[in-house]
């Protein structure tokens, strides 16, 4: 009965959560920039007219370009649904399936088809973004891994259910979650990585990857882009929450209103950033995300020298 | 690992060192070397007060009054008035400097063992001030501006005062007020240099001056 | 002394499949310019022995009988469950290679000649089965030997193209001096121990390490690990596409069989320091392989350099095997060999995948450099999906196989991480996962640029837009491997069984079962599930209001032509430059015209980099051997009939005097 209550909110959470925090994003840059903005729930109003809108496809493109977003869209969702993002103590026989190198070799999945989609129209803005969207991932993933390794080595698991069921070294989950936090921007395309609402296609990764896809698949890849969103800003508010001893002892509901709090203060958070900061030189990308690499690398020697 | 407070401030003196490395902004290098001192003077009064040593009290007032009061002033007022924004590194960017300044504080970590100390802390200070030792020596090495040089050496010398806290024989009271008055009189003889240096060149990047050879 | 075990057992079908294989030899080189049916059939008929040879057989151990010997050493041949894999690997891969043969070697007809070509391969297949049955050295080094002049006699098959000549002379030079060391290796265990049989051989502390270190450099050679790599994208390019996918795939692993065999199981060389040799080799080779892979512009380079990486990885997996075995932690003992010899069949599947795909675009095109190829997905789309299959399956995506072996790697340096002894070593645990993650991102973006640039997008010159899509044989064999990718990915359990067999054999009992725990079969169905309902709501959609097919938005400048496409090398391009100390990267631009700033009539961009082991290390070290060699030879062979005739006298004193003082 309580697993049922369980699995029912987080759902919930999955149906709900992702546009509403793509809203309050936007709104808080909207405060931050000193406009009033569109409203919270525009995310939704936006996806319901571009479901009703046909598509146009290049003639170049072929089937990779029609069914990377589905791809992206389905991985995203299993994946939402497996990680536990907002708190969620979901049963334990599912820890197997949450694996933290199956999620993120699955995201990079998704990865790999929405690249392919990109070069697959011949425009070369699509081989631009797919090409910087390449080299991104490649200096982030070693970070992931050794944090997230990190954190599993004070579990004894690799499961990501079993880390985040248990406690943690608070200096390593802090380092950790603040790497995943600027891992989080570069993966998400915020600033200062990339700035999502720019014009100009020189400057951007994701954007540019997208460029060509309109109506109903472009919805689909925003829907996806915002489960992402969920999925990455609520490891990082799970991961600084377990810096917190007393988090695991909350009762369910406690436990997931904390944690969406999180994950929407979070999300303020890269709001207020992107507000403030400057989008980076290209070139300086490495040099930004080296600092989460070298969080990660501190927490990882922090780990190892606790297990005794 | 048992850390006690001390040495988990060590760490991160270490850390704020570390992440020194990364950044160009000369001005941000200046508070890091603000907090780093700050965070040293908090050090020695927490280990005056443990072993009621009132000197080490008035020294780490002295250090922190010259060490990150006055000579972060005087440099960040240097930079200001030669409109220094950046220094982008000689051989090694950023990147590559961050990576191996990591490198250093494990390299530190692993020859905590190596070293003895007092019996107030661990080991892990000394292994600490090693690697801050070493950063220093880093940052003096790959900076290209003759005023990042000089928070390198800045943070050597924080890095030689941690380890001679770490010591139970410590040095003189009078030896080690003494070397800090050094530091602050050799910081400002380096600021008119660089002054007279920008005056007369117009920049104070080291690469250039090897064309002095000639 | 004579066990001639002539029925029952894996040896009678191993056998048979040898029997087989001679025939489409002699029938090879009787026949020479026969169509392939003829020997692609008894080709498929051996692999099926095997592979049932593979499957059901039982272990043996047979020596051939007494005029079979040379002086008093005789053959013999063991099967047991290792070797067990390799000829099931052997078997599996030949198959689509016959079936891939015949179409492919049409197109070569005119410059080759195909029963040679034919025989060549059968020769090769059944040297690659004797190397993984050998039991001693003899039997061994034979094998071994027929292995390097058929592959030789395989890659030179064009050999009316210099180019193809000169590699192919690089490929069998590299291979001599890799045999020299194993042979100086095996000489000096023979004298250590007394004995040609390799289970007899148990050697330990530092006077297993000669030994040793220099069968290694012969095995690793062989691999193509670094730094001893240097032949393998010289030779794989050059050998036609079907020769490619069996050494890349089959011939490369033999080595990495014997590494196993002598190194991991069985207590043969005992010191610690080959366990970290192997694992700082695998992942130099591993991080050398993929970043020159992303800077190559032909297709089969690519490919070459992407089998440097997984030999590599392979080799971090048998380091962290002997690591686990020389600390006493048997669970890594056991996952390190079990995902290196995972790995092993993975890669075998998806790079023969990859290469065949490969050759298929180069048999219909005749272009190997990927800036003249584009938008084959149109005019070959079952190739295509294949090619597709077999990146994703390279870049360990789950489900599909590659990510089996590189999670249970993973694992491994897990393992390592809490059960190491020192901190040193735990956080060496970490920092490999770290660095695989590394590599795999680097793999993603390879493959990426390879598939995008190769099939996707525009044509980029006449030969890419007149292809047409490959023949019935070519398609059959890359469909066979795709399903098998996609088969072994899903079915990911099964294969832990016979896996676990082989751990047995390292001494301790297996603890394999319990490790993979991923319910990758559900999974895999889940996601498709909601792929299909997503497909067919969206279809639904689509009625009312269908998609409009248009030009790509090119910012209104009107038809912009491929050229204005991504390229390869723009692709790799801030990867390149963010290693580009490694390798010297450097990019050259020439803009010239009138004015070369507003208006400019030719821009030329040059991307050059350098292999610094290839420059600075091996291509001295080759020319001063050369002209010690001249030199030498020349003062040797002074033609003087005399000095030749002193030579025989001085010879002939010494043997007299040796035979003497006995």
């Amino acid at each position: 009965m309580r697993m049922l209550l369980i699995m029912i909110i987080h759902l919930i959470n999955l149906l709900v959560l992702p546009l509403f925090l793509v809203g309050v994003i936007r709104k808080v840059k909207a405060l931050m920039q000193n406009r009033i903005g569109a409203p919270i729930l525009q995310p939704f109003y936006d996806l319901a007219k571009m479901f009703r809108k046909a598509e146009t496809v290049s003639k170049t493109a072929s089937w990779v370009f029609l069914w990377a977003p589905r791809i992206g869209v389905a991985v995203s969702a299993v994946v939402a649904v497996l990680v536990p993002w907002d708190g969620a103590l979901l049963p334990s026989g599912w820890a197997p399936a949450t694996n933290f190198l199956l999620v993120l070799y699955l995201l990079a999945l998704s990865k790999f088809f929405t690249m392919l989609a990109a070069i697959d129209t011949g425009s070369a803005f699509g081989g631009l973004g797919a090409s910087r969207e390449a080299t991104i991932s490649m200096l982030v993933e070693p970070t992931l891994v050794i944090g997230i390794g990190a954190l599993a080595l004070g579990a004894g698991n690799t499961n990501l259910l079993t880390i985040y069921a248990g406690q943690a070294n608070p200096f390593v989950a802090i380092l950790v979650g603040a790497a995943l936090l600027l891992t989080a921007l570069a993966e998400l395309s915020r600033m200062p990585v990339d700035d999502p609402t720019t014009h100009l296609e020189l400057t951007m990764v994701h954007e540019a990857m997208i460029l060509e896809y309109s109506g109903r698949s472009l919805a689909v890849i925003e829907y996806a882009s915002a489960l992402r969103t969920c999925i990455f800003l609520g490891l990082a508010a799970q991961t600084l929450l377990h810096a917190w001893p007393a988090y695991q002892d909350l009762p369910i509901l406690s436990r997931y209103a904390v944690g969406i709090a999180g994950v929407v203060a979070l999300g303020s958070a890269v709001a207020v950033a992107e507000g403030v900061l400057v989008k980076l030189r290209w070139r300086s990308v490495p040099n930004f995300l080296a600092f989460a690499a070298v969080m990660g690398l501190l927490a990882a020697l922090i780990a190892v020298a606790q297990v005794r | 690992m048992n850390l006690s407070q001390i040495d988990l401030l060590a760490a991160v003196i270490a850390v704020l060192a570390v992440w020194m490395c990364g950044v160009t902004r000369v001005k941000t290098q200046v508070w890091g070397l603000v907090l780093q001192t700050t965070v040293l003077s908090g050090i020695s009064v927490m280990l005056s007060l443990a072993g009621a040593r009132i000197e080490l009290i008035i020294l780490a007032f002295v250090v922190f009054m010259i060490k990150a009061v006055a000579i972060p002033f005087f440099l960040y007022r240097a930079a200001k008035r030669i409109s220094i924004v950046q220094d982008k590194g000689v051989s090694i960017g950023p990147t590559l400097s961050l990576m191996i300044g990591c490198g250093l504080l494990f390299i530190g970590y692993f020859l905590t063992p190596a070293f003895a100390v007092s019996s107030m802390m661990n080991q892990v200070s000394a292994g600490m001030s090693l690697a801050l030792i070493f950063i220093g020596m880093l940052l003096m090495i790959t900076r290209r501006l003759a005023l990042s040089q000089v928070i390198g050496f800045l943070t050597m010398e924080n890095g030689i005062f941690l380890y001679s806290l770490t010591q139970t024989h410590h040095m003189p009271i009078l030896v080690e007020m003494g070397i800090v008055f050094e530091v602050l009189i050799g910081v400002l003889i380096a600021g008119v240099f660089i002054f007279r240096i920008n005056r007369s060149f117009e920049h104070i990047d080291v690469t250039d001056m090897r064309r002095l050879r000639h | 002394m004579s066990e001639f075990e002539l029925w029952g057992g894996s040896g009678s079908l191993c056998g048979v499949a040898l029997f087989t294989w001679l025939a489409v030899v002699l029938t090879g080189l009787l026949k020479r310019k026969h169509s392939g049916l003829l020997f692609a059939l008894p080709t498929i008929i051996g692999c099926a022995f095997l592979l049932s040879a593979a499957l059901f057989g039982k272990n043996s151990t047979q020596i051939l009988p007494f005029p079979l010997f040379l002086g008093d050493v005789g053959f013999r041949f063991v099967i047991d469950p290792l070797s067990r894999w390799f000829l099931g690997i052997i078997g599996l891969i030949g198959i689509p290679v016959a079936l891939f043969s015949p179409g492919y070697l049409h197109h070569l007809r005119h410059r080759v000649s195909l029963g040679f070509v034919w025989a060549g391969l059968a020769l090769l297949m059944i040297s690659m089965v004797g190397v993984v049955l050998a039991a001693n050295v003899l039997t061994f080094m034979v094998a071994w030997e027929v292995m390097a002049l058929s592959s030789f006699a395989l890659v030179i098959a064009d050999h009316e193209q210099r180019d193809i000549r000169r590699s192919a002379f690089i490929y069998l030079g590299a291979t001599r001096t890799g045999t020299a060391f194993l042979m100086l290796g095996f000489i000096w265990a023979h004298h250590l121990t007394g004995s040609w049989v390799f289970s007899e051989w148990g050697l330990s502390g530092t006077a297993a390490l000669v030994p040793a270190l220099l069968i290694f450099v012969g095995l690793a050679t062989k691999a193509g690990s670094w730094p001893f790599h240097l032949w393998l994208p010289i030779a794989h390019p050059a050998a036609p596409a079907p020769v490619s996918a069996i050494m890349s795939g089959v011939m490369i692993k033999t080595a990495i069989y014997m590494m196993v065999r002598l190194f991991v199981l069985g207590n043969h060389f005992e010191t610690p320091a080959l366990g970290p040799i192997l694992l700082i080799l695998g992942a130099i080779s591993a991080f050398w392989g993929v970043i020159f892979a992303l800077l190559q512009q032909d297709l089969k380079r690519l490919l070459a350099y992407s089998s440097v990486e997984n030999v590599g990885i392979i080799m971090m997996g048998l380091g962290m095997s002997l690591l686990g075995k020389s600390y006493g932690i048997p669970i890594l003992t056991q996952l390190g060999l079990a995902a290196a010899l995972l790995h092993t069949l993975n890669h075998a599947l998806f790079k023969s995948l990859l290469f065949l795909g490969a050759g298929a675009v180069d048999a219909r095109t005749h272009v190997r450099d990927l800036e003249r190829l584009g938008g084959l997905i149109h005019r070959m789309p079952w190739t295509a999906g294949a090619f597709v299959v077999g990146s994703a399956a390279i870049c360990a995506l789950p489900p599909l196989n590659g990510f089996a072996g590189e999670w249970m790697l993973y694992q491994g340096f897990f393992g390592l991480a809490q059960n190491g002894e020192s901190v040193g070593l735990r956080l060496g645990g970490l920092l490999l996962m770290g660095w695989l993650a590394l590599i795999g991102a680097l793999v993603i973006a390879c493959f990426v640029k390879a598939v995008g640039v190769v099939f996707l997008g525009n044509p980029r010159s006449q030969e890419a837009e007149r292809a047409r899509e490959a023949g019935k044989g070519m398609l059959a064999a890359q469909v066979i491997l795709a399903l098998l990718c996609i088969g072994l990915g899903i079915a990911a359990p099964l294969v832990i069984n016979p896996l676990g067999r082989i751990a047995a054999q390292t001494g301790s009992p297996s603890l394999l079962q319990n490790t993979w725990t991923i319910p990758i079969a559900l999974l895999a169905l889940i996601l498709v599930g909601t792929i299909g309902v997503l497909a067919v709501w969206l279809r639904e959609l689509a009625r009312s209001l269908p998609a409009k097919r248009f030009i790509t938005w090119e910012c209104g400048f009107g038809d912009l032509g491929p050229r204005t496409q991504y390229t390869a090398s723009s692709f790799a391009q801030p990867i390149s430059r963010l290693f580009g100390a490694i390798y010297s990267y450097a990019v050259e631009i020439n803009i010239k015209g009138r004015n070369r700033r507003h208006f400019p009539e030719t821009v030329a961009v040059e991307m050059m980099h350098e292999a610094h082991l290839e420059t600075k290390v091996y291509a001295p070290l080759l020319k001063s051997i050369q002209r010690m060699a001249s030199v030498f030879l020349m003062r040797l062979q002074a033609g003087s009939i005399h000095q030749y005739l002193i030579y025989m006298a001085v010879v002939l004193g010494v043997l007299i005097w040796l035979g003497v003082s006995r």
